[in-house]
């Protein structure tokens, strides 16, 4: 396994930039996934690591060593595509001895190798069929397997998991996860599901139009955003924002609701952004009344959607508690889990992980 | 070697093969026309004459005879091919076996050579005793000379050049009509449409640019006919079914007037790549207005 | 139904010509003269065939030179033209280089081979090849490489890039890439081309014609010479004609779904 630095890269397709500069460092055996919406960049930036594209400017280096200007077919990188990119004429068998027949390896070893792969991701049972006889599941695992067979720098994911069903990712989530870990892989895992970034990665690199806007691990992600966009990405339901204003006495006022702020880094007056996350609304306590508007009941949790005023606001809740459409409820928000945001450059002003003394206004 | 080098050495032999075997004697030919060569009386190439053999050509009888001949039978020919093409792509529509099986039997008079198609159709037309008089002489109908009368050889080789390609017309159109996308037509009839509107203001418009594609072949192969008549006609009777084709063949290749025949042959060839361009701008005409619709 | 009538009348149209050609191959030369004769002649003789392949018929040696010419044409238009076409498809060109190297190749359907014809037959008699098999061959794959050249062009756009940037990851070279990956997953395009170069080789004169003098004649050619100064032997010109014709029909028949598939291929995509 290798470390991965990506230094200085921007790229450009004709007029239009793809990747703003970048700079990203990758260590030895890390998890990092690359998070965003469509379009971001981050599969771009996959690309040019796999050397599948060429950045504009900038050098890759992997373990140290400049990689830029070797092709795709040198730089030893596994890669697994959301599409899986099986060889539909070859068995699940040659698929997976692809890699090794490419580079000529010994029969024995080959035979080896395809054997603790199949057995690693238990698809013994497949090794003579075709790709077009596979679910979508079973592929996926062939398309792991060609990549795990041989010993490579880093494992490059593409989205993997979007194309199957919503049970079966939620489990072989857990198994890869356990796999790389296991692995002690270094692995650059793309995906537009914030879910799996949280739960699978090291450090998660957020995306968004072309721009890394922050590398750190999932919970200072989660709780020390480093702006409004990261903020808005991570987290299930999603925050909410409110335009409000600072006022004297340490309060934040957003229409008829009045949260206190633990810190107030900006002069009364100053008007700020407010994010909430729903599941920092709580029901009790002496906040400002709003009415229920909808109630989702998802099972293990209900989502509320509440109206105060002309904000509305959402609110998750316990499965057992009854709550009626139309009722009133007093809801608070604890002062240390507010968030404040610069209405203009969207930068994270207070948030809970960020130590109130370093931050300025 | 890089995956550049590769391919660009993947390229070259089909590259280089045509440069030798068609651009450069292209190239020549083009030469040869501009020079004065009999090969009757002078092996070798004579002096640069540059338009004069050009000039000759416009103004000889023969030429202008082809011309109006070859002219009148790509489009006598393209037009029929197209109607019974279409038609026949029609007709046979479906997954019936019986309509596949027709399908694939139509399609054989396009298979044979046009040399063996001409030496077939010579013996079915033979004046007195091919089958097609035999069977009107049986009926009581007249038994018209269809290869010895000078107009008439002109309209039964049209039609002889038709039969053998309305076939590809047919497969390209059946390919086009199966392609039409189901939900368009089943809303047509959901509209009240009936069968012949829909294929006047719907199929129709929406096959356009194929149909123009496959007229644009069959126009461009049809000015370059040549094998049918060597096997039908010979030219004849008298010079009656010479197309420009045959005759720059025998003006080259038989009498050898090496630097005419070339002229003649680069005339042929502008007329038939102002062909198939004028076909492609037309085209894309019709597509981009119906794009714009 | 009006339908089926049609139908069966473009059948017949279609089809009679064969038929009575075949007929005709059979029937007694004193047969053909008698107006009045009946369709059906009351007896068959083999006697065209035995004139048509054996004397100085000879007809077994132009097949043979048709089969040669046919098969090396086939064989070498694959081994040009899917590279030629892979290259195409997958080499970042300048954008005027590869209008200029698409055009080269597209060009050559488009003029009349009379053209090119006299100049090709001073340069085979050059180099002094006049009469051989690879004076035809040469000819016949300059035709139908750009076929077999856009035929595969327009089918690898259609293959997913994934599983080509699957096997770069891999390690494989584009020509590795090409052989291993591209081309099994190329095999119904290639059949097409394949079964259409094959067709137009046995099926061309006037390239074969040209420089084919003598020994190298491919049938074509020979049945265009079928006219002796004796008159007109109908029935060894039905001979031939069938030799020709049969075998062709039933390899096309065979042979149909690769034929529809290449025929249609470039003109119905967009």
């Amino acid at each position: 396994m290798a470390s991965i630095t990506l230094s200085a890269i921007t790229k450009h397709f004709g007029s239009v930039e793809a990747l703003q500069t970048l700079n990203l460092e990758v260590q030895d055996r890390e998890f990092v996934a690359l998070l965003g919406p469509s379009g971001c960049g981050k599969t771009t930036t996959l690309n040019i690591l796999a050397g599948l594209e060429t950045p504009t400017t900038g050098r890759i280096l992997i373990d140290g060593k400049d990689v830029t200007d070797m092709p795709a077919t040198g730089r030893n990188l596994a890669m697994v595509f959301q599409s899986y990119a099986l060889y539909p004429h070859l068995t699940v068998r040659r698929n997976i001895a692809f890699p090794l027949e490419v580079r000529k390896a010994p029969k024995k070893e080959i035979v080896d190798a395809v054997a603790r792969a199949a057995a690693l991701l238990d698809i013994e049972p497949y090794l003579d069929r075709y790709p077009r006889a596979l679910s979508g599941g079973q592929r996926q695992r062939v398309a792991l397997g060609r990549a795990l067979v041989r010993d490579p720098a880093a494992f490059l994911l593409d989205e993997p998991l979007s194309n199957l069903d919503a049970v079966l990712r939620l489990q072989m989530r857990a198994e890869l996860s356990g796999l790389f870990r296991d692995l002690g892989a270094t692995a650059l895992y793309v995906t537009h599901d914030q879910a799996e970034a949280m739960t699978m990665a090291d450090r998660i690199a957020v995306f968004s139009a072309g721009r890394m806007l922050q590398f750190a691990p999932p919970l200072a992600i989660y709780r020390a955003p480093a702006d409004r966009q990261v903020a808005a990405f991570v987290g299930a339901p999603p925050m909410m924002f409110l335009d409000a204003v600072a006022s004297e006495d340490g309060t934040v006022r957003a229409g008829p609701l009045t949260m206190s702020a633990r810190h107030l880094p900006v002069l009364p007056g100053t008007p700020v952004v407010l994010g909430l996350r729903p599941e920092d609304v709580s029901p009790t306590g002496n906040g400002p009344e709003a009415e229920v508007i909808l109630v989702e009941h998802y099972g293990g949790q209900q989502v509320v959607t509440l109206k105060a005023a002309a904000a509305r606001l959402t609110m998750t809740a316990p499965p057992n508690v009854r709550i009626a459409r139309g009722s009133q409820i007093a809801v608070s928000v604890a002062p240390e889990n507010l968030y404040l945001f610069d209405p203009d450059t969207g930068r994270t002003l207070a948030a809970p992980g960020l130590d109130p003394r370093m931050t300025k206004s | 070697m890089t995956d550049r080098q590769t391919l660009l050495l993947c390229l070259l032999p089909a590259l280089l093969l045509l440069a030798v075997t068609q651009f450069y004697p292209l190239a020549q030919s083009l030469r040869v026309s501009l020079h004065d060569w009999t090969l009757a009386r002078s092996p070798v190439m004579g002096e640069f004459v540059g338009g004069a053999n050009y000039l000759r050509v416009l103004n000889d009888r023969q030429f202008s005879g082809a011309l109006s001949f070859t002219l009148s039978l790509a489009l006598g020919s393209t037009l029929l091919s197209l109607a019974a093409g279409f038609a026949l792509a029609l007709l046979t529509l479906g997954e019936d076996w019986r309509f596949r099986m027709s399908r694939t039997l139509l399609l054989l008079p396009m298979v044979i050579a046009p040399v063996a198609v001409g030496t077939v159709w010579r013996m079915m037309l033979a004046a007195r005793i091919g089958p097609v008089n035999e069977a009107l002489r049986a009926l009581g109908l007249p038994t018209p000379n269809w290869l010895g009368d000078p107009r008439l050889a002109q309209f039964t080789l049209t039609v002889i050049d038709a039969w053998q390609w309305t076939p590809f017309v047919m497969i390209v159109m059946s390919a086009a009509l199966a392609s039409l996308p189901s939900e368009v037509l089943r809303a047509a009839q959901m509209d009240g449409a009936g069968r012949a509107l829909i294929l006047r203001r719907i199929v129709l418009p929406m096959v356009l640019p194929v149909l123009l594609l496959v007229a644009m072949f069959r126009m461009v192969d049809a000015l370059m006919t040549l094998d049918i008549v060597f096997t039908t006609t010979g030219g004849g009777p008298g010079f009656a079914t010479q197309t420009l084709g045959y005759w720059i063949y025998v003006q080259g290749l038989r009498y050898f007037n090496i630097s005419y025949a070339a002229a003649a042959s680069w005339l042929l060839l502008v007329l038939c790549m102002a062909t198939a361009a004028g076909f492609l701008v037309w085209r894309k005409r019709i597509m981009a207005w119906q794009g714009g619709q | 139904m009006i339908r089926g009538a049609l139908v069966t009348l473009a059948l017949a149209v279609s089809l009679g010509p064969f038929v009575v050609l075949v007929v005709n191959s059979v029937r007694p030369s004193d047969a053909f003269l008698a107006s009045g004769a009946g369709f059906i002649p009351s007896e068959i003789t083999f006697d065209h065939y035995r004139a048509v392949f054996g004397g100085d018929g000879d007809t077994l040696r132009f097949l043979w030179n048709s089969v040669v010419v046919t098969a090396a044409t086939t064989v070498l238009a694959l081994l040009l033209g899917a590279p030629a076409a892979y290259a195409l498809a997958r080499l970042k060109l300048p954008f005027r280089l590869s209008i200029v190297f698409a055009l080269a190749f597209l060009i050559v359907r488009f003029y009349p081979k009379i053209t090119i014809a006299l100049p090709y037959y001073l340069i085979m008699r050059d180099l002094g090849w006049l009469d051989t098999h690879l004076a035809v061959i040469l000819a016949h794959v300059s035709i139908t490489v750009p076929f077999v050249v856009w035929l595969m062009l327009g089918f690898l756009e259609e293959l997913p890039r994934e599983i080509e940037q699957s096997a770069m990851m891999d390690g494989c070279g584009a020509w590795g890439r090409f052989v291993w990956v591209v081309l099994p997953l190329s095999a119904p395009a290639l059949g097409a081309a394949a079964v259409l170069t094959a067709f137009t080789s046995w099926n061309e004169f006037l390239m074969a014609s040209t420089v084919a003098t003598n020994s190298a004649k491919t049938l074509p050619v020979r049945i265009s010479a079928f006219i002796t100064d004796k008159g007109i032997l109908w029935g060894n010109m039905a001979a031939m004609g069938s030799v020709i014709v049969v075998p062709v029909a039933l390899f096309a028949l065979a042979t149909q779904r690769y034929l529809v598939r290449g025929l249609t291929a470039g003109a119905v995509k967009g």
